[in-house]
């Protein structure tokens, strides 16, 4: 689990995005909270998340229902991210039960911080993947086709509030 | 989630990640910059008063820091970069005391 320099997907363009957005802007990070806390109780998940993916980490800017370390970080090295998957296809990436998961069974998100379930759909802004809008179970979960159009929906609000930010700042930079 | 994780056994170290260095951030730059990066680098080791031997965990901190007011991927790399050494310090470090 160590390295931590996958290539970038989509380089360049979706870093380019991703860099015009100030993923620390309060008020973006409100509305990113906002949507998801209603992702997590639509789908009763404990944990909905926001997750832009950077080239050697992911970094959360809106959340619901993180502790401990999580919550404390934001963020988590790229080796133990799960959106990574979503972000790198361009589409859901689920692993319904992460004990039994030849790929993340020994991520430790798993192993020690208990995360049993995920669902992840990708955020695109521009045409660019940028993260993924996404839930984290404590329990083993088979997800629906509704679990999912409910984390799309979400996915394509967030895209919308990026989207709408980015151009934004571009016309005050112009401005 | 994650209340599990603040105190793991000593004994069986379940956080593996290499403790991040000046040569990761010229790594993670040349990802980007590729056959430019060297003009960049010395810029910013400049910036951050280093020589780029520096193997402390502060010359990387400094580097960080010069690299988050510089250019906007270095940007990207920067916060990449503070995630992975806040995580490192938190988890791995605190697992081998």
């Amino acid at each position: 689990m160590n390295g931590g320099s996958r290539e970038p997907a989509g380089y360049p363009d979706r870093f380019e995005v991703l860099a015009d957005i100030d993923l620390d802007d309060p008020e973006l990070r409100r509305r990113l909270d906002l949507i998801s806390e209603r992702t997590a109780g639509r789908l009763g998940q404990p944990v909905a998340l926001v997750s832009m993916v950077l080239d050697t980490a992911q970094v959360f800017p809106g959340s619901y229902g993180l502790t401990g370390w999580l919550a404390e970080m934001a963020g988590t090295p790229i080796e133990w991210s799960f959106c990574v998957n979503a972000v790198e296809t361009g589409a859901a990436y689920v692993v319904p039960d992460t004990t039994v998961d030849a790929k993340q069974a020994d991520n430790p998100l798993v192993t020690v911080d208990g995360v049993r379930s995920y669902a992840g759909v990708p955020i695109i802004v521009d045409g660019a993947v940028l993260g993924t809008h996404c839930v984290l179970g404590t329990d083993a979960r088979e997800f629906t086709d509704a679990d999912l159009a409910e984390l799309r929906r979400g996915a394509d609000e967030i895209s919308g509030v990026l989207g709408a930010y980015r151009s934004a700042r571009g016309d005050e930079s112009e401005g | 989630m994650a209340d599990r994780n603040v105190n793991p056994q000593p004994s069986a170290p379940a956080y593996e990640l290499e403790e991040p260095t000046l040569a990761t951030a010229r790594a993670a730059l040349e990802g980007f910059f590729g056959q430019h990066t060297q003009d960049l680098w010395l810029t910013l080791l400049f910036d951050a008063g280093l020589t780029g031997a520096e193997t402390d965990p502060k010359a990387l901190h400094r580097l960080i820091a010069v690299m988050q007011v510089s250019h906007p991927i270095a940007r990207l790399c920067a916060r990449s970069l503070a995630v992975r050494v806040a995580v490192h310090d938190r988890l791995v470090r605190t697992e081998k005391r």
